[in-house]
């Protein structure tokens, strides 16, 4: 990060938080961190929108946050990022217009991934000896108020990652009907029913540390006012059992918590309890620094460990193998797709990240061979696009996903085209995307690897490939011929193909 | 009585005490006589405010039927009576002080005329035919002319006279706007004459047709009407907050007369302003001594000595106030130092290139707040400007809604607070960008941000540049401006919320001290003490041994040295030149010598009703000039009262005379 200030807006379910910081020789120092409370949530989660009122509210906390922030010259060094209390309202594209419009704030709507993965990279930066953990399996269960997120990771693989609609707060919109008493009992059977999905995938490996995040420690920690970052199962069970038929009144009053923290306290305690049983664990970590905060560091890029690509491949060929690919066949294309990439880097123009997501593609534009060989590059698609790499953002995970169906259709399905939009930008990306994974495919179109090298040659308005290979390579030659039409289409470049003598 | 059941003494007694001991300036030999004039005056405006506010809060109680008794074991009527008769001792006091003071002026060439004599005739005359007599309108009573309105703080005119053998009553109301001093120098000598006396002087000629029987110069003290929420009362009206809407507005809680009325003027005033014969109050020929404080002599030996008020030494005065105060805090004392420093402060940053943003907090300011007009400019100069502005400040309502105006014209941001807390806490915060680090400086302060009373007033200014005391007055600002619900406090320490406790605990450590054996020691100086549960705390500290000195300028509820409750407190009150303003807390703290200043008095309306700060002073220079400060109150010999059980008396000089008010005008602080 550069030297100077830079800022965040977090607009959470249950509060609007601004944080406000200075980098100076390398050091980060907050200088504002404000709270106000409004719940979006409650509507979300409850009416399925947000209110009329709650969108003034959220209005005039916008800018007094923008008020603070001029107060410091920040124009554009800042981010305003939305979670589930604006992701799942129905209103979320009039409450992000209404924002822009009236607060002059544009709010970013973060996936559940790409919220967890904020969160990942921010533990791992805050935990000493993080990588040790990463080696013996650790989860990071992320409690908010509109849902638990939980990423699995263990060597260097993400073993799962996913989003499960069961927030404390969500619960307690969702059960709120349901007499107190019995309260308790309907919390555990959805959380139960939920942590189903990821039963079996917890099932086949060992699990031994794990880290919980979210709204939900700021209470804890101020019940149990430890200075450790870890507490036990059993302190939680002691909890739970001391006010499990307590009324929020109760609640608020014995542990000196704010209203709206005693509310979901018992929620968020049943979810707690559920997932350690799940993991068989006894105690576990928590994140001293707040979300806003994970956000400032993710955006200014002041993170010293700032992604989780080392474990990308690892992750993505896991998958793979889940689908029983042909893995020669992803990693040579894999291979030609990055050397494409960056040999035509003058051509296609396209920023650094890009190549990530050409890679990712290459290594699973097969996987739909697992449903049907026939209409492999569709399936191949839905796989792509029903994955949940935290460190994939949605809209990049739509990029890879249509360059993987690409890497065999001539055109995307109208269908498809509806539910993935795609602004002329992207499509133009997409397109120079799709016609170097076209070319690298073509490179092992026999799936054996008959290429040995390859060079390429740009001479004038041409681009000539010229193969490198001990053994005949009819079928890829023939396969460059058809599938650089499209390079050619994009880019008005034709290409031409020659063995090396 | 048990221990259950601890003494306190009644807060508008012990208020009367305090106005008492303002009084008893006036019989000191060491203040010149103008200076006693003042006192006087200043006796007499606050007399009018502790009838406008507090007796008409407890008039209002007995009104609506409330009986119950106070912690002092007193019901409201009981109060009231002792109130009245208090009140009369006192006005006699005053009566007799303001006739001595006036023998010794006229010595001095300062004539307090009681009647226009021969010599002034001409003059009077001419003041009364061009200015009084165009502003008055004598209403004779009739049934067709009633009694007229007297509004608050009124003086009017009674006159009884006679036609052709029938009785007839003309009152005649004084109007607020005229002057009520004149003054006609001749031979050398300045010859006083207040509006009153011309009046009287001049009643036969306004009633020609008449005989002039008698005349009476009465005065009207009505009910302030505050609401609930308004300062003053808010403790009295709560208890009678469901009957509030049957209270009589502006009712009348004070006539006072210049002399015993007749049967007959009496039982018109009774029944006219509703009122019991208690509530007549007489005075002198000279009704509202409020008034000679614009009163002026030209003889500087009438008046304190001046002196000139001191800028902290090596405080540079631009822009590198700021590098200064990166390495050093400052901490002045008013009047002794020149509270000009922080106008100039804000003057400063106003135009400096490096300032962000400039934060304010308005409880009491003056007229031509030099302070405001800087923060004006700041703001036309383009910085970020906040204003927090208190607008039930008493009596400066207007004002500040006038402020809030024009500040927010020039472009500042103009809030105020929140509601159901009065904001008194007197913050400062300057942000400035130095090269890309966020600096911010922090002024707290004991007293108003007001540039007149500064000279009157003693307080305290505390200015650092501690990052930590930057993030907690920059979250105060925030919570106060509504820009955040929730903050971490590390330094600074808030009512309504943390103060008591953090008092409490404070208070606690050292009574587990003293338990242990420790030496235990509190100093606390404030302006009024009437918290019941500080006083416990601190009752129960007496009584586990810890010594505790209490400085008390105004009110005190505690009870000193009283058996099995007290025997280690002792209470002073220093009332002297200056008005003890600062709050200032010392805990000894097993040797650590914890040292705080504070906006807040020992109240339930500050500790829970109002936003008030308290700040720990760290720097060992600036606590040992602390406690230095206490330490020379505590010695004070000339200034000092002592409470004995439930009276004061006045401490008596043994060998060394100490003034502590006079030893920071000599000395540096």
């Amino acid at each position: 990060m550069k030297n100077g200030l830079f800022a965040v807006i977090n607009i959470g379910t249950s509060a609007f938080r601004l944080e406000i910081g200075s980098f100076e020789k390398g050091q980060y120092k907050q200088l504002e961190y404000l709270i106000k409370s409004l719940s979006l949530g409650k509507d979300t989660f409850s009416k399925g929108y947000i209110s009329s009122q709650s969108i003034e509210t959220a209005c005039d906390i916008l800018n007094k946050f923008r008020l603070k922030m001029k107060e410091y010259g920040i124009k554009n060094r800042f981010k305003a990022i939305a979670t589930s209390g604006v992701r799942e309202a129905k209103n979320r594209e009039f409450f992000i217009d209404y924002m822009l419009k009236k607060a002059s704030v544009d709010v970013e709507v973060l996936t559940p991934h790409e919220e967890l993965y904020i969160r990942y990279i921010g533990i791992k930066n805050e935990f000493k000896n993080f990588s040790r953990f990463e080696k013996k399996g650790i989860a990071l269960v992320n409690v908010s108020s509109g849902n638990v997120s939980v990423i699995i990771v263990k060597n260097r693989s993400i073993m799962y990652a996913d989003s499960l609609h069961f927030g404390s707060l969500r619960l307690n919109e969702m059960f709120k009907h349901v007499d107190s008493k019995h309260k308790i009992y309907a919390y555990r059977r959805y959380i139960d029913n939920m942590l189903d999905k990821i039963r079996e995938t917890v099932s086949n490996f060992e699990i031994k540390n794990i880290v919980f995040a979210g709204s939900s420690i700021n209470i804890l920690n101020r019940i149990f006012s430890t200075d450790k970052n870890s507490l036990k199962k059993s302190d939680i069970r002691r909890l739970f059992d001391s006010l499990k038929y307590e009324d929020c009144d109760y609640i608020k009053k014995s542990f000196k918590i704010r209203e709206n923290e005693a509310e979901v306290l018992k929620p968020t305690l049943s979810i707690y309890l559920s997932v350690l049983s799940l993991f068989g664990l006894d105690g576990f970590y928590f994140s001293r620094t707040t979300f806003p905060n994970k956000l400032l560091m993710h955006y200014s890029k002041s993170y010293k460990m700032c992604s989780l690509n080392d474990y990308l491949e690892d992750t993505i060929l896991a998958i793979g193998d889940k689908y029983d690919f042909d893995k020669k066949h992803a990693l040579c294309v894999k291979n030609s797709a990055e050397k494409l990439f960056d040999e035509l880097k003058d051509i296609h123009l396209l920023d650094k990240k890009y190549k990530k997501l050409l890679e990712i593609a290459a290594l699973l534009h097969d996987v739909g061979y697992f449903i049907n060989a026939e209409t492999h590059e569709r399936h191949s698609y839905y796989i792509i696009r029903s994955m949940r790499l935290p460190q994939i953002s949605d809209a990049d995970n739509k990029l890879v996903s249509l360059t993987a169906l690409l890497h065999k259709a001539q055109e995307i399905d109208p269908y498809i085209k509806m539910h993935d939009y795609l602004s002329e930008e992207e499509m133009f990306i997409l397109m120079k995307l799709a016609s170097l994974l076209r070319i690298a495919d073509a490179l092992d179109a026999s799936h054996r690897q008959l290429v040995e090298g390859f060079d390429v040659l740009k001479m004038g308005s041409n681009i000539t490939i010229r193969i490198k290979s001990s053994k005949y390579t009819y079928f890829e030659e023939l396969s460059l011929k058809k599938k650089s039409e499209l390079f050619t289409n994009v880019f008005g470049i034709k290409i031409n193909v020659e063995r090396a003598v | 009585m048990s221990k259950n059941e601890y003494p306190f003494i009644n807060r508008e007694l012990s208020w009367l005490d305090f106005n008492d001991r303002v009084l008893e300036i006036v019989s000191r030999d060491t203040v010149p006589l103008m200076e006693k004039l003042k006192f006087l005056s200043i006796f007499s405006n606050n007399l009018d405010e502790f009838f406008m506010i507090r007796v008409a809060g407890i008039v209002d109680q007995i009104d609506l039927g409330y009986e119950q008794k106070d912690r002092a074991g007193l019901s409201p009527k009981e109060v009231l009576e002792r109130i009245r008769s208090k009140t009369k001792e006192l006005i006699k006091k005053q009566k007799k002080y303001f006739f001595e003071v006036a023998d010794g002026l006229e010595k001095n060439g300062v004539v307090i005329n009681r009647d226009c004599n021969q010599c002034h005739l001409e003059y009077c005359s001419i003041v009364f035919e061009d200015i009084i007599l165009p502003s008055i309108s004598p209403i004779t009573l009739s049934s067709s002319n009633p009694f007229p309105f007297i509004y608050n703080k009124r003086s009017a005119f009674i006159v009884e006279m006679e036609k052709d053998g029938k009785g007839f009553i003309s009152v005649i109301i004084i109007p607020e706007q005229i002057k009520k001093i004149y003054t006609n120098k001749t031979n050398g000598k300045t010859n006083v004459f207040v509006l009153e006396k011309i009046i009287a002087d001049k009643l036969q000629d306004m009633f020609r047709d008449y005989s002039i029987q008698d005349h009476y110069i009465i005065r009207i003290t009505r009910n302030a009407d505050l609401t609930i929420e308004e300062e003053g009362s808010e403790d009295l009206l709560k208890l009678v907050e469901e009957k509030l809407d049957k209270r009589r507005k502006g009712q009348v809680v004070r006539l006072e007369i210049n002399k015993e009325p007749s049967k007959k003027i009496e039982k018109l005033l009774l029944k006219h302003f509703d009122i019991e014969k208690e509530d007549i109050y007489i005075t002198s020929d000279f009704i509202d001594l409020t008034s000679f404080f614009e009163l002026k002599a030209d003889n500087k030996k009438l008046y304190f000595k001046s002196f000139t008020a001191r800028f902290p030494k090596d405080v540079p005065l631009n822009s590198d106030i700021f590098n200064y105060l990166s390495e050093h805090e400052i901490l002045t004392y008013r009047p002794y130092n020149d509270f000009s420093l922080i106008s100039k402060l804000v003057e400063i940053a106003a135009d400096d290139e490096n300032t962000l943003s400039i934060k304010m907090t308005l409880y009491r300011t003056n007229r031509n707040s030099k302070i405001i007009k800087n923060l004006i400019r700041a703001a036309q100069n383009g910085k970020s400007v906040s204003v927090v502005i208190e607008l039930k400040a008493r009596f400066d309502e207007k004002m500040n809604v006038k402020w809030a105006k024009r500040l927010e014209e020039a472009g500042c941001i103009v809030t105020y607070g929140i509601p159901g807390f009065k904001i008194h806490s007197k913050n400062l915060l300057i942000t400035r960008n130095e090269f890309g680090k966020i600096v911010k400086y922090s002024h707290l302060s004991t007293g108003n941000y007001n540039e007149e009373t500064a000279h009157v007033y003693t307080d305290l200014d505390y200015i650092t540049s501690s990052e930590k005391i930057g993030m907690d007055s920059a979250n105060l600002f925030n919570y106060l401006m509504g820009y955040t619900d929730y903050a971490k406090w590390r330094n600074i320490v808030l009512a309504p919320r943390y103060l008591r406790k953090k008092i409490m605990e404070l208070i606690d450590y050292e009574i587990e001290s003293a338990k242990k054996g420790h030496n235990a020691h509190i100093i606390i100086k404030v302006n009024s003490l009437i918290d019941k549960d500080l006083i416990k705390k601190l009752y129960e500290a007496s009584n586990n041994g810890v010594l505790v000195d209490l400085i008390v300028r105004g009110m005190c509820s505690l009870e000193p040295k009283r058996e099995g409750f007290s025997e280690n407190i002792r209470v002073i009150s220093i009332v002297g030149r200056f008005l003890e303003h600062p709050r200032v807390l010392y805990f000894y703290h097993n040797g650590e010598e914890l040292v705080f200043i504070s906006s807040a008095d020992f109240m339930e309306r500050n500790m829970d009703r109002r936003v008030e700060h308290m700040i720990e002073i760290k720097n060992p220079k600036l606590k040992e000039k602390l406690i230095n400060m206490m330490n020379l109150n505590l010695e004070d010999n000339i200034n000092a009262w002592e409470l004995k059980g439930c009276e004061y008396a006045k401490t008596e000089p043994q060998n060394k005379l100490i003034d502590s008010q006079n030893y920071y005008i000599d000395n540096e602080f």
